[in-house]
């Protein structure tokens, strides 16, 4: 029976020394194979005395089991090791850039336009849109703003003849729209303005957002809360400073300026800035366009998208909105 | 409007600093843009006096003056001014003295003669841009008084951006009154001047155009004093209000219409023949301008003229032939009321802008003709003597604006401002503001003043009221009023707006880009079109309104290649102006750009650059955002003159051109000098339907798909479309889709020939295909395109 502890020895020692899965495999058959070497000695077990089989056969199991096992821990731990070195081998540089379409941005005037009517179809108004060519009695007349009136001085329009110009706000919008709808109405107008006027601080083209509400109990109180509560969200600060001037529009009576209050973060000092244009439609207006004032008031508000977006961003120059040089396009992706 | 804080405070003087009185004013409406100093600081310049002087012993134009600055002590200070002369006082800068800027005056050596100080100009004292001579200061003044303080010079001067409403607070005496209302102190000051006549002299007037002229006042003064100028104080005011110094007569109108709010005009009665007459002008009739500028007058301007001709634009600018001078003997004195639309827009007209026209187009209160005319007439005789002729006034009481009286319900105020106020403080508000108010049942009567010409609705009241309560005293509501359902964009918006999103995420970046272009590039892409002109625009460049967005798109990309980015990625939305039969039509359309690299450059990307697919691709991407019925978009060829005739196509949805796209044209490129391909597309938002077709789930299949490749051979000019076409007749349920994944000319292939390779995908959705049934498929697809388009299977 030396033989099968010298058998065993002989196994357990190549299995240990063996290097890969295919060595260890021979190994495998050459041992416990249909022809395996401990296989063989079962076999041979019929040629002993028959009172010797059983401890003998026990004895081969137990070699073969042992040796079994060392195959299976070999084994795993041979492909631990191949798994190991492949792993290591497709070790990639994490740090190199992925592989990408660079993305694209919107406009940040398209962003401030966006919250802008986000905020308002929330609460209840409607989106509508009109002319960019306009006609001199929606843009100026109906708006209370006859021929020669000092405030179209202040509008530097552009003309085509024909009565036919760019118009200078949206306000424009307004009347196309109570013109073909009966109140009670609640919208607001996005779009492109135009004044013919270039400099730093001026651009000839430029967007607005004009809004209307008119219904039977409109208040000034009501547009003062409208607007302050938009300016909060809009700017995420309900503490914001805002204040209410009296101002001049030939369509609105009371009129209002809003200005908010921003600090300079160089200097330290709080500046008032304009950012909204406002008032109660005047009953003139609402004359044109056949809506009794008598029942029905409004209120009607325009603010400027470009001044908003300045001052959300933080954009010194006008002119950055329309050069679209892709570095500052990029800064809103 | 600028003033002079002194010069207000003269009137009335609230207990309030600066810049309290500039946030009060601001906040009622009268928005201060800027508050300044009046003059630079300087100081140790006093006024005195050159009691002789002797031309300087080496150098010509120079003297050596003896000066008396009532030290006791005569000061030696050389002076180059050409106006030096004994006995005048002068601006005196005495050794020490600290001039604007914070420049010292030390004692110095002149061309060899010692200068014990400096004679200074209204330029070194910061009191003008530029001045001729030194400063000649009035015999009253003190001698040794300090000029800083004398000059009053510690003042602001408020830059107030009236709104054209306010057009009764473009005076000091306007202003006043506001302060007054606001801060609830009274004006001080009345101004109730009588001056008598001490001749009998009439220059005739003739008013024919009595509407539009309802009052003139005018009256003469002879024998003025010549080469006098105004006094320094009303000069000094004039320069704090903005107004240039011109000659003592001149000033002394522009004084008066500064602190009255009354434009006046002085003529040359000597240069005038025989009589005033106001009309309007005759065809062809010229003036020139007091500016110089010659004018072809309209028949719808309104004229001073003399018997023979025009001598003035009324209400705007006088006539250079009759205009004052410091020479002037005599002066006719006009002090008018025009009816505001008849000024309105003449001015602009000649691109002028007067501190006249700018008030007589917002109105001046008519009361104000006799008290100016009172006002200038004494100021004259202080400053020039002569003699006074009788006021005549020409007048059309009738045509003349009268307050109206407003019926103002209590209520009314309540709803419009959404806070009660008593029907006691609306009144005592509005008589704050000099309205006479009185109680009709209910309502009040308002009667407005005759100088708030803008005050005629209960809702002008209503502000009036809201002012002077303060607006940020108007409670905010709190909650929302009227109508409160949330509404829906429109779906076309919606659309919109996934479209930029996906366009944004496939790398472009938004553009806005002007709504007007070049006319030579709008040319280029739409050769045949007559493009809507602007009559006024900023420049030639930006003169025609865009038929298209393209010319927008390229002219961005050509900026950003200047800028060293080739690889560029762009969209914008907006409207697209095209002239047709039935008028201007504005469409709005959503147009892109690619150029350039496909994808950004990087290591794990070999580089290619951007073809027609690319921007098909994402034509096709936006097509399927709209959600739009196969079955009814059709792709065709398109010829398009911005696009290059053999890579432009358009997809058409319902007999209307949805989208068209392809290569920017060759010869365009070259026109605008672009070294790169250049890929565009458009599509029309006007013809998506207003409402997407919603999308309709369909049930999936239990059962394996199964794919089987073939590559054909087909002639190269064999449209890819064609072959699908063909297949899609067969009406095969159960293929899927085929999908095109290799198309190759070359080395095997016949000249002529291309290779063309379908992947063809089977599946049945209620179980699985049998072998044979694949085989079957697939042999007859085969067939089908060796027949119909002369396909060669290739193994």
């Amino acid at each position: 029976m030396t033989d099968l502890d010298s058998l065993q020895t002989e196994a357990l020692a190549e299995i240990d020394s063996v290097r890969d899965v295919d060595a260890l495999e021979s190994l495998r058959i050459r041992f416990l194979g249909k022809k395996g070497l401990l296989t063989e000695q079962l076999k041979a077990l019929g040629k002993l005395p028959r009172d010797s089989r059983p401890a003998a056969g026990q004895k081969i199991n137990r070699i073969k089991s042992r040796v079994q096992q060392a195959v299976e821990e070999k084994k795993s731990r041979l492909q631990e090791s191949v798994l190991h070195s492949r792993l290591s081998s497709e070790t990639l540089d994490i740090t190199l850039p992925g592989r990408r379409q660079n993305l694209g941005s919107l406009h940040p005037v398209t962003r401030i336009l966006t919250r802008i009517r986000e905020y308002f179809l929330q609460h209840g108004f409607a989106v509508v849109e009109g002319p960019e060519v306009e006609d001199e009695f929606h843009n100026f007349e109906a708006l209370n703003i006859p021929a020669h009136h000092p405030a179209r001085a202040m509008h530097d329009t552009f003309y085509f003849g024909d009565n036919l110009l760019l118009r200078t706000h949206t306000s424009s919008v307004q009347i196309r729209l109570m013109q073909h709808q009966a109140p009670p109405m609640r919208v607001i107008a996005p779009g492109r303005v135009y004044r013919c006027d270039s400099d730093p601080t001026h651009s000839p083209m430029f967007h607005q957002v004009e809004g209307l509400l008119v219904d039977e109990q409109v208040s000034f109180a009501d547009l003062k809360s409208t607007l302050i509560k938009f300016l909060q969200v809009f700017f995420e600060d309900e503490n914001l400073p805002i204040r209410f001037r009296p101002s001049y529009f030939p369509f609105t009576e009371p009129s209002a300026e809003i200005d908010v209050a921003m600090v300079d973060s160089e200097s330290g000092d709080i500046r008032w800035l304009e950012v909204i244009g406002c008032g109660m439609v005047h009953p003139a207006v609402f004359e044109k366009v056949g809506i009794d004032a008598d029942r029905y008031r409004g209120y009607a508000f325009g603010m400027g998208v470009e001044r908003l977006a300045m001052l959300r961003y933080r954009i010194d120059d006008l002119r950055l909105f329309f050069d679209n040089d892709l570095r500052f396009l990029q800064q809103f992706a | 409007m600028q003033v002079s804080e002194l010069w207000l405070r003269e009137w009335v003087s609230p207990a309030a600093t600066t810049q309290q009185l500039a946030d009060t004013l601001t906040m009622a409406g009268l928005e201060v843009d800027s508050i300044r100093p009046a003059a630079p600081a300087f100081s140790g310049v006093v006024a005195a006096r050159i009691a002789g002087l002797t031309a300087h012993p080496d150098t010509e134009g120079l003297h050596v003056c003896s000066v008396d600055d009532g030290s006791g002590q005569l000061l030696s200070v050389v002076c180059g001014a050409d106006n030096v002369r004994a006995g005048i006082m002068v601006a005196l800068a005495r050794i020490g003295a600290q001039l604007p800027g914070n420049v010292p005056v030390e004692a110095k050596t002149l061309a060899g003669v010692e200068s014990s100080g400096m004679l200074c100009s209204s330029a070194e004292l910061g009191l003008a841009e530029s001045s001729r001579g030194i400063l000649e200061l009035p015999e009253t003044c003190g001698l040794g008084v300090d000029l800083y303080r004398y000059m009053g010079l510690d003042d602001a001067v408020i830059d107030i951006d009236l709104t054209p409403n306010r057009s009764d607070c473009l005076s000091v005496q306007g202003l006043a009154r506001e302060v007054s209302a606001l801060f609830e102190v009274p004006v001080e000051k009345s101004l109730d001047c009588k001056t008598v006549h001490s001749i009998d002299t009439v220059f005739p007037v003739c008013v024919e155009a009595p509407e539009n002229c309802p009052r003139y006042v005018g009256r003469i003064i002879t024998g003025v004093e010549r080469d006098v100028s105004a006094p320094l104080w009303i000069q000094e005011k004039l320069r704090r209000c903005g107004v240039r110094s011109v000659n003592a007569i001149t000033d002394i109108t522009n004084y008066v219409m500064l602190e009255l709010g009354q434009p006046m005009h002085a003529f040359d009665l000597d240069r005038l023949q025989s009589g005033i007459v106001v009309r309007f002008a005759r065809p062809s009739e010229t003036l020139q301008l007091l500016n110089g500028q010659e004018v072809k007058l309209a028949e719808d301007e309104l004229v001073i003229a003399d018997a023979e001709n025009p001598v003035a634009l009324a209400g705007i600018m006088g006539g250079q032939h009759t205009a004052v001078t410091d020479q002037t003997r005599s002066v006719f004195l006009e002090s008018a009321w025009f009816k505001p639309e008849t000024i309105a827009g003449k001015a602009r007209k000649y691109g002028l802008h007067t501190d006249s026209s700018h008030r007589f187009e917002r109105g001046v209160d008519p009361g104000l003709a006799h008290q100016a005319m009172q006002r200038a007439t004494q100021l004259i005789l202080e400053t020039v003597g002569g003699h006074v002729g009788p006021v005549i006034c020409e007048e059309n009481e009738s045509c003349l604006p009268r307050p109206v009286p407003v019926v103002l319900e209590p209520s009314r105020v309540e709803a419009l401002l959404g806070m009660d106020i008593s029907t006691a403080e609306i009144s005592s508000l509005l008589e704050r503001l000099h309205c006479k108010v009185s109680l009709q049942g209910h309502s009040l009567r308002v009667i407005p003043p005759g100088f708030r010409t803008d005050l005629s609705i209960p809702e002008d009241l209503i502000e009036e009221i809201a002012r002077l309560i303060g607006y940020e005293n108007i409670p905010a509501s709190g909650t929302e009023s009227g109508i409160l359902n949330a509404s829906d964009s429109t779906p076309r918006v919606n659309t919109l707006e996934q479209m930029r999103q996906a366009l944004v995420l496939c790398g472009y970046h938004e553009i806005i880009s002007f709504s007007f272009v070049n006319p030579h590039i709008e040319k280029l892409f739409n050769p045949e079109h007559d493009a809507k002109e602007l009559e006024n625009p900023i420049s030639k460049d930006l003169s025609v309104m865009r038929s298209s967005i393209w010319p927008g798109l390229v002219q961005a990309s050509r900026y950003n290649f200047n800028r060293q980015q080739l690889r560029i990625r762009f969209f914008e939305q907006g409207l697209q102006f095209r002239q047709t039969a039935e008028g201007l039509q504005q469409l709005p359309v959503l147009s892109g750009l690619i150029t350039g690299d496909c994808e950004p450059q990087q290591w794990g990307i070999r580089p290619r650059k951007t073809d027609f697919y690319d921007i098909k691709g994402d034509v096709e991407h936006l097509l399927e955002i709209a959600a739009l019925p196969r079955d009814q978009l059709a792709l065709e060829p398109l010829d398009d003159p911005g696009l290059h005739p053999g890579q432009a196509a358009r997809v058409v949805f319902r007999d209307q051109t949805l989208v068209r796209f392809g290569a920017l044209h060759p010869r365009i490129q070259a026109d605008l000098d672009i070294d790169q391909e250049i890929f565009l597309f458009e599509l029309h938002l006007d013809e998506l339907p207003s409402r997407p077709l919603g999308k309709v789930f369909r049930p999936l299949s239990k059962f394996p798909l199964i794919r089987r490749d073939i590559t054909l051979v087909v002639d190269e000019a064999l449209q890819a479309a064609e072959i699908c076409l063909n297949i899609e007749q067969m009406q095969i349920a159960c293929l899927q889709r085929v999908e095109i994944f290799s198309v190759y000319t070359g080395q095997g292939i016949p000249k002529g020939y291309k290779s063309i390779s379908l992947g063809l995908i089977l599946q049945e959705f209620s179980r699985t295909l049998r072998d044979k049934e694949i085989e079957q498929t697939v042999t007859s697809i085969v067939t089908q395109l060796e027949n119909r388009v002369g396909a060669k299977i290739r193994s």
